[in-house]
């Protein structure tokens, strides 16, 4: 399974052929291989797979964090790899959305200096009607002018989801959003996520590898030893569960499980 | 097992590793430097002079001895004593040896000045019996040749051959033979000497051909120091006496470390203390900047079962190895920076007298013990810290740094601040200056993070407004945790504070001095009185004076001659003057009694001396001239105004019977009213053209270039506060760069959401400069006050008039604008640094 590209669909984000290798000679790790995958626009799309199987290099490799060794990657008709530095930093602060695992937030910062941070590193402001809707939705209106040390760790993510909205990016980029989080909170992040893309027609890409949290997607890519081993629409925990207990069997040897 | 894991621990953070030795080992550095400098001083001036009197096994020299200031000779002796020296048994050979003033005028006419006596003598052929050795050309056999010191021949490029002429203070036209080195100095320190031959030496320098100065002996091998020296001393009048070499250079040596050396020394080790008080709150700071981390390694280890005495003793560990490495290394560096210092002075025209460096034990057991325990201090604090902390709070991040304020610490520093101003203001001289200083900067210092966090907020308010997001980032780096700011700053203050003291000190000195100038000079013009560094031994010939005397337009002229002798029995400065028409030329203000026509017998004193020696008008001064002979003076007047004329004054014909007197300090001229000082200077100057071109100024002229004497050693005194500066600013450097490593998650995070690395860069070399400027500022206004404490103590302990307070506002604009700059640089390469870090490693790092 090489082609997951529709030429007719419009993917917000999408890897051509992409490789990435670390390392050299013996210690060689091949952490992704001749990976081509597109993520159609207005969609939750969920990448699953064990740890170690190349997840969240896919997602660096996406947002121009990380370079390619092989293929292309595209942001919309962006090719990423022929674009400086600085470029990159643009188009990360203008047009992706990050929500990382753990350590979203600088300490010094309120929260709502903290979501409207991309736009002042850009010199602007953010629409005050806008971000107004975005804060209601994440539910921070009471704690706007706490900084991150003295919110839960489900509020500081949820902070986090604000900032990545809050900029109308082209795509959300999450790595395991839920992944440090007690279920309750960890559900309430994913269904922000969720909201996201029903009533503002957001982009949603997320890593994870907790069948519960693919659950909230409208389709999941499976990754296995860095590459795409199977696709699932319309997903819910229980399939997704057994689709991968059954990968296990078949890729004994893709690594640990867990974190 | 602990060993290994601390060794491993350190490995495995090498750039803190090297943070931490970096600031433990620039303040071991200053210190080992001041140590060895100050060391350095001491063997090699006495060694010089040991060197140079080595070989002399007898000094023959008048018996009087009216003072042991260094470069002061003793009365003459007559020439006819060395003959029948020689003709001791056991003498191999006598050298008359005769030393007196002289200064080579370059070929441009303009004296070859410099930070040191000017002297002239004989050159002696035995080279047992002088330290001078002939580097170029010959030993002089007329007496208008001239073996001249290889520094003055370098200074104006002067080889043999060479026409000049010699100030004796008379011009005396020469001709140059030779170029001689001290031992393999160029010259002894910043003096110069010029060695006629025997004739020229007596006829110019002597200025008495039946006398010399003293003789050196050299005794024929394998005979006693002593046992000749009594020999001698049987062939000897009673007024001249017979000392071993080894006495005589002893007495040397020991004149000049009580004088200069020890004023040097003190100062050394004033520096020495102030850079290791910077230093240490630097190392401090450093340790504390990696606190948060260390808090939550030790909080690991404690979850993992660790004691807590384990766990401290891990840390403990790591400091040692750091402390004794870092500081072997800053004690050898100091070896550098003292080398380094000794070549900066000698560009700035402070030349040392010294070869090498001398490197003692006393150094390395200073150094080592004070870098290794202010380390381990440093680095047991926020051990302890986290060892008390649960550990599940440090392991889940929070706890680790602190962010509140301990009240008592406020409380206490609101005491010690509020009881150092009012001490301050309150007065109490020298005394209430030592209570008031330490408790104000104490005070500070634990009063400034509460004042950072109450203050800093508003003040740094419109920094967001002016510089977008990187201003934001960086008041909040200031503000989140303020006692990690006031750290930082810490030591910028104290070097600030120290520094802003000492310029207004300087300042309100000079100022000071400055006006006593002004108001004791009352004639219009003074001729030369101004050599720099203020070596004793200058001027110019008494001829100048008369005939300037004789000047159309001067009614009334002195010429300032020193004068050292014993006042009952004590060795003192006196001035011997023209004291015919003296309140004509100085406003002494006078308080009883007279100060012109003191005559033969009268002498005028100061009232404080008076004072001192139980003095009134009428009674009588038991005065010993330099030739040994004793007379009563009696007491005519007494004033209260001392700036350069000093507390006891004397006619020139009471001197002049006594006592070499061919050379003038300086010469005061009053003009009639209604002249042109303008017209008189030139005509003087014409004058003193022939006599090596002293300077010729008015009033002003005179005062300011009394203050420039000053600078010289002001200018030696700023280098070092500057080097304190640089500590301070090397540990900002420093701790800014740890911080950024410590933040690498932050600078990642920023970078990912969009951040150029020139707003990385900007934030954090706004919050250096931030670092800095608070520092800078707060040390002025510290410096400012107890500079205002320290005048008023001086002028309060000092009955003269009171200090000016002067504040030197370039100066310290200047000041200010370097530390703050100097932050600004400070924080450009951890800017740089922080600003390349790879992204996605930032973001992965654990
Ligand atoms: N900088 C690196 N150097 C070497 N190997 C790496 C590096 N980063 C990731 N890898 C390897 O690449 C593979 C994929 O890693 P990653 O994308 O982080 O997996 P996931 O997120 O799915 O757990 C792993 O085997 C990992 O060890
Ligand atoms: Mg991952």
């Amino acid at each position: 399974m090489t082609t997951t590209i529709d030429p007719t669909n419009d993917y917000a984000a999408r890897a051509e052929h992409v490789a990435r290798v670390h390392g050299e000679g013996d210690t060689v790790v091949r952490a992704l291989d001749d990976v081509t995958i597109g993520f159609p626009r207005g969609r939750f799309t969920a990448v699953m797979g064990p740890s170690g199987s190349g997840k969240s290099t896919l997602l660096h490799c996406l947002a121009g964090l990380d370079d390619v060794t092989d293929g292309a990657v595209f942001l919309g008709d962006t090719e990423l790899g022929s674009l400086t530095d600085r470029q990159l930093t643009r188009l990360r602060r203008d047009r992706i959305g990050f929500v990382f695992q753990a350590f979203n937030l600088l300490p010094t910062m309120t929260a709502l200096e903290n979501i409207v941070l991309p736009a002042s590193l850009a010199g602007r402001k953010s629409d005050p009607a806008w971000l107004d809707r975005v804060v209601a939705a994440v539910g921070l209106e009471q704690r706007l002018h706490h900084r991150p040390g003295e919110l839960s760790g489900g509020q500081q993510q949820r902070v986090a989801v604000a900032r990545a909205l809050v900029g109308r990016p082209e795509i959300v980029m999450a790595d395991e959003p839920t992944g440090n989080l007690d279920s309750r909170s960890g559900a309430e992040v994913l269904a922000l996520l969720r909201d996201a893309v029903n009533e503002l027609g957001q982009t949603v890409l997320m890593v994870t590898h907790d069948p519960v949290a693919a659950g909230y997607a409208d389709s999941v890519v499976f990754l296995a030893d860095g590459r795409i081993a199977d696709h699932m629409q319309a997903p819910t925990p229980d399939r997704v569960l057994d689709r991968m207990k059954a990968f296990d069997r078949v890729a004994a040897g893709a690594g640990a499980r867990g974190e | 097992m602990l060993i290994r894991l601390s060794l491993a621990n350190l490995w495995a953070r090498k750039r803190r590793l090297v943070g931490l030795a970096l600031a433990v080992l620039l303040g071991t550095a200053f210190l080992s430097g001041a140590l060895v400098l100050a060391d350095t001083m001491n063997s090699s001036v006495g060694g010089l002079i040991r060197d140079s009197g080595a070989g002399t096994d007898v000094v023959v020299r008048n018996a009087t001895s009216v003072t042991d200031r260094p470069g002061t000779q003793r009365g003459a002796i007559d020439a006819v004593l060395v003959d029948r020296v020689r003709a001791v048994p056991g003498v191999a050979g006598a050298e008359p040896v005769i030393q007196g003033y002289g200064q080579v005028v370059g070929k441009d006419g303009k004296a070859l000045t410099g930070n040191g006596p000017r002297m002239a003598g004989n050159w002696i052929a035995d080279p047992a019996l002088t330290p001078y050795r002939l580097a170029t050309g010959r030993a002089p056999t007329a007496p208008d040749e001239v073996v001249i010191d290889r520094g003055s021949a370098k200074q104006g490029h002067l080889r043999p051959g060479d026409r000049v002429t010699v100030l004796t203070p008379g011009p005396v036209p020469v001709t140059i033979v030779g170029v001689a080195t001290f031992g393999d100095l160029d010259a002894f320190g910043g003096g110069s000497y010029t060695a006629f031959d025997l004739d020229g030496a007596r006829r110019y320098v002597m200025r008495d051909p039946g006398k010399v100065g003293t003789i050196a002996v050299r005794a024929v091998s394998g005979t006693d120091q002593k046992d000749l020296a009594a020999r001698i001393q049987r062939a000897l009048p009673a007024d001249v006496q017979a000392v071993p070499g080894s006495v005589a250079t002893g007495e040397a040596v020991s004149a000049v470390e009580d004088s200069f050396l020890r004023v040097f020394r003190t100062f050394l080790t004033v520096f020495a203390a102030i850079a290791l008080v910077v230093a240490a709150f630097s190392i401090n700071h450093t340790f504390s900047v990696v606190a948060a981390q260390r808090t939550r390694e030790v909080a690991l280890m404690r979850a993992l079962g660790a004691s807590r005495s384990q766990a401290l003793r891990q840390a403990l560990i790591e400091a040692l190895v750091i402390g004794v490495v870092a500081s072997a290394l800053g004690l050898a560096a100091g070896l550098g920076l003292a080398a380094g210092l000794k070549e900066l002075f000698a560009g700035l025209g402070f030349e040392l007298p010294a070869r090498g460096l001398t490197f003692k034990a006393s150094t390395a057991l200073t150094v080592l013990p004070v870098g290794i325990l202010v380390t381990a201090f440093a680095a047991l604090v926020p051990a302890v810290r986290g060892s008390r902390v649960a550990p599940v709070t440090a392991l889940r991040g929070a706890g680790a740094e602190r962010t509140e304020l301990p009240r008592r610490r406020l409380i206490v520093g609101l005491v010690l601040l509020a009881a150092g101003l009012a001490v301050g203001i309150a007065g109490g001289g020298l005394v209430g200056l030592a209570i008031a200083a330490p408790a104000l900067l104490a005070g500070v210092l634990l009063v400034a993070p509460a004042g950072i966090r109450a203050a800093g907020g508003p003040l740094t308010a419109p920094l967001p407004r002016l510089r977008g997001a990187p201003g934001a980032l960086a008041r909040g780096n200031l503000l989140r945790s303020p006692r990690r700011t006031a750290g930082a700053a810490t030591a910028m203050l104290l070097g600030i504070a120290i520094v802003t003291l000492f310029a207004v000190f300087a300042a309100s000195l000079k100022e000071g001095a400055g006006d006593q100038t002004r108001k004791v000079i009352a004639g219009q013009l003074v001729i030369g009185g101004s050599s720099p560094g203020g070596w004793a031994g200058g001027g110019h010939s008494p001829e100048l004076t008369r005939r300037a005397a004789e000047l159309p337009g001067v009614v009334a002229a002195t010429g300032i001659r020193n004068a050292g002798a014993l006042v009952d029995g004590h060795s003192r400065q006196l001035l011997a003057v023209d004291s015919a028409r003296l309140d004509r030329l100085f406003d002494l203000d006078v308080k009883k009694g007279r100060v012109t026509g003191l005559g033969a017998n009268g002498m005028a004193v100061s009232a404080d001396s008076a004072k001192d020696r139980g003095w009134q008008l009428g009674s009588t001064a038991e005065v010993t001239f330099p030739d040994g002979a004793r007379q009563s003076f009696t007491v005519t007047g007494l004033y209260d105004r001392t700036a350069v004329v000093g507390d006891y004054l004397i006619d020139r014909i009471a001197w002049e019977s006594h006592a070499d007197a061919a050379l003038d300090a300086a010469t005061v001229l009053r003009l009639a009213p209604g002249t042109s000082t303008d017209t008189v200077e030139a005509a003087v100057e014409r004058l003193a053209k022939d006599y090596g071109a002293p300077p010729v100024r008015d009033r002003e002229g005179f005062v300011r270039a009394r203050a420039a004497m000053l600078q010289t050693l002001v200018a030696v005194v700023y280098v070092l506060l500057a080097l304190a500066l640089v500590i301070a600013l090397g540990g900002i450097a420093n701790t800014l760069s740890l911080a950024a490593y410590e933040r690498t998650r932050e600078l990642g995070l920023l970078r990912a959401i969009g951040a150029a690395r020139s707003q990385v860069r900007s934030a954090l070399r706004w919050e250096s400069t931030l670092v800095a400027v608070i520092g800078a500022a707060s040390g002025l206004v510290v410096g400012l006050f107890l500079g205002w404490v320290a005048i008023r103590a001086i002028g309060g302990a000092n009955t003269g008039a009171a200090l000016p307070f002067s504040v030197p506002t370039v100066q310290l604009a200047v000041l200010v604008g370097v530390g703050a700059l100097g932050g600004l640089a400070a924080g450009a390469r951890p800017a740089a640094r922080a600003a390349r870090l790879p992204v996605l490693r930032s973001v992965a790092t654990e």
